[in-house]
């Protein structure tokens, strides 16, 4: 790749708590996601996925190395400007409850432009246009506990994906869904990423992984392995297990 | 935010409105009850006192000290005796000249009765205000619609309320006394009345109507009416308890005079109308105060906590803290305002219906 990535980790470490209670949830992980590719995170529970993913947020910090967001270095920004980030550069996913009940799809899709000071109006305009990309333009006013689970997590891709920002983090997105609606929520992951964005997916099953440019594979916090190609993982997988 | 979420959860954020609205309510309806009872003792001037300055009785007694309203009282200076009216006989019954004696002034008796009628087969009790209605002190207590005042004591005026009791509005009406000794009395004349305590009568009749030998209850000694220039102050009404007598002044009911100034023993049986209020009002605010803090504050905590979930995710779509603050804080002054404004207005128009529609209410 010749452009700059949309997501850098260099040799990042995260340690929970100190001295002997200490736990190296991840250790030295160094990582690019480059804009248009989806790249697969895997690994056992307590491998440090979501540490890594938070850290990509900036919803944590690293203890040690660099996380560069858009040419960014996330360590160095005050919690203003790690607000700001969140706003306007990248948008999560989780496995569920990912959005306000009290709000409709598109006012969900909406609220990081009306935090970042949009007028209602603009924003939901704009909120219309992502719900438009993940195909569901027709369920924007409808609450969440009116939608199925596939549905919502397709509002949510498109919240993290709404406006400019070109990151989405998404753990476990499909982990309370069933597999064909998974499926059918990754599709829309890798779609949105063909267009564009750039996309870090923590998965535990290697059939959604497979939807991936890369998978990388972690183990008590360090990548043990990289494939750039798809139908390998199920094997890497299988070998890892085995370690 | 706050207001799509109060939106979308109307039924937790009516019990929260409910939690902080009841007692909202409940303080403006009593602040509502007591700003009219203190008109109500102006308004009442009407039926208790007419046009006159004053109504007077008898407490039956000696010195004693009352209440600006002279709903209650008790005797003073150990029931020292009443001071003796110059011309009279010490204990002798208060007349009309008696009573001017001690006021001046223009004096005119009253009284609320019970007259047993004769109504096609029925022969039931029936409140009859005995005053003679063609004086101008009686205006306002009662005051003519049609025909004219009685003028002979065989003369009877009947009251709207009366009419809608059976009473004729024209022609005789049969007044029913035992032994089947009987008197027919001729209707002159239509009226409105109210009575001392704000009951209608459904009879105007003079305080002469020969009443003796038919079934009769007296409902208290009679009154006297004053009517002179000069209005009857709290002091006249404390150098004429003196005498035994009981005053309801016109000038004391539209101006009454601090509780500081009352008999203590009396001022504990009054409802506090005046500084009184405020101590009502400070406990009743406190009362409030703790209520919404014990049951609203935890109510709107679960609330809170139940919205944890919608904060960590505006948290992690960029909010800042001072959103996610003002988003938990907007709630609170959603909901609070709501409510406030919601039920202040309802107990003032409850209350208000409720004097209107019930008027045992008024009394309070
Ligand atoms: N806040 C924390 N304090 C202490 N230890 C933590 C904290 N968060 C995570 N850890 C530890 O860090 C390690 C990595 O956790 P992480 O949540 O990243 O794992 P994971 O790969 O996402 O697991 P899973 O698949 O179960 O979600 C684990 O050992 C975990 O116990
Ligand atoms: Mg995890």
């Amino acid at each position: 790749m010749t452009t700059s990535p949309i997501l850098l980790l260099d040799n990042v470490s995260r340690v929970h708590g100190h001295d002997e209670t200490a736990v190296r949830a991840l250790d030295g992980v160094t990582l690019e996601v480059h804009a248009g590719e989806l790249v697969a995170v895997m690994g056992p529970s307590g491998s440090g996925k979501s540490t890594l993913l938070n850290l990509a947020g900036g919803l944590d910090q690293p203890t040690s190395g660099r996380v560069v967001v858009e040419g960014s270095d996330v360590g160095a920004m005050s919690l203003r400007d790690l607000a700001a980030l969140r706003r306007r550069s990248l948008g999560f996913v989780f496995q569920d409850f990912n959005l306000i009940p009290s709000l409709t799809a598109a006012e969900n899709v909406a609220l990081p432009l009306e935090l970042d000071g949009l007028r209602v109006g603009k924003a939901l305009r704009i909120a219309l246009d992502s719900l438009e990309a993940v195909g569901i333009a027709e369920l924007a006013d409808r609450y969440p506990e009116h939608m199925s689970g596939g549905q919502q997590q397709r509002v949510a891709i498109a919240r993290a994906l709404v406006g400019n920002r070109r990151l989405v983090l998404a753990d476990e997105p499909t982990g309370a869904l069933d597999s064909q609606t998974g499926e059918a929520v990754l599709r829309v992951l890798r779609a949105r990423c063909d267009a564009g964005a750039g996309g870090l997916l923590v998965t535990h099953e290697a059939r959604h992984a497979a939807w991936a440019d890369r998978v990388v594979f972690l183990r008590d916090g360090v990548i043990v392995d990289t494939t750039g190609t798809p139908p390998s993982a199920e094997s890497l997988l299988d070998s890892a297990a085995a370690v | 935010m706050p207001r799509r979420d109060a939106r979308r959860y109307k039924w937790r954020s009516a019990l929260i409105v409910a939690m902080v609205g009841l007692p909202v309510l409940l303080l403006t309806s009593g602040i509502t009850l007591l700003a009219t009872s203190d008109i109500s003792m102006a308004e009442s001037i009407p039926y208790v006192m007419g046009s006159a300055q004053a109504r007077i009785s008898d407490n039956g007694g000696g010195r004693m000290a009352q209440s600006p309203d002279g709903r209650s009282s008790r005797s003073t200076q150990g029931g020292a005796p009443a001071l003796a009216v110059p011309g009279f006989a010490v204990g002798s019954a208060w007349t009309t000249d008696k009573v001017q004696k001690v006021t001046d002034g223009r004096v005119i008796q009253t009284s609320n009765a019970t007259m047993r009628v004769t109504l096609g087969d029925r022969r039931p009790f029936m409140p009859v205000l005995r005053i003679d209605a063609r004086d101008p002190l009686a205006r306002g207590m009662t005051d003519l619609v049609s025909g004219r005042w009685a003028s002979t004591p065989s003369e009877i005026v009947v009251t709207e309320a009366g009419i809608t009791k059976g009473l004729p509005s024209g022609g005789t009406l049969t007044i029913a006394g035992p032994g089947g000794k009987s008197r027919r009395l001729t209707v002159v004349g239509v009226a409105t009345g109210l009575t001392e305590y704000g009951q209608l009568p459904f009879l105007v009749a003079l305080p002469a109507l020969d009443t003796a030998g038919l079934d009769q209850t007296e409902s208290g000694a009679p009154a006297f009416l004053v009517g002179r220039t000069a209005p009857l102050t709290w002091s006249d009404v404390r150098r004429m308890n003196n005498y035994g007598l009981l005053v309801q002044s016109r000038q004391v009911f539209l101006n009454p005079p601090p509780v500081t100034e009352l008999d203590s023993k009396v001022a504990q049986t009054v409802v506090p109308y005046q500084n009184g209020n405020d101590l009502v009002l400070l406990i009743a605010a406190i009362g409030l105060f703790i209520e919404t803090t014990l049951l609203a504050g935890p109510a709107f905590a679960v609330s809170a906590a139940r919205q944890r979930r919608s904060l960590a995710l505006a948290a992690s779509n960029g909010a800042e803290a001072r959103q996610l603050r003002r988003y938990v804080l907007g709630q609170a002054v959603v909901l609070g305002f709501v409510s406030a404004a919601v039920t202040v207005v309802a107990g003032v128009l409850l209350t208000f219906a409720g004097l209107t529609w019930w008027p045992p209410l008024r009394d309070v």
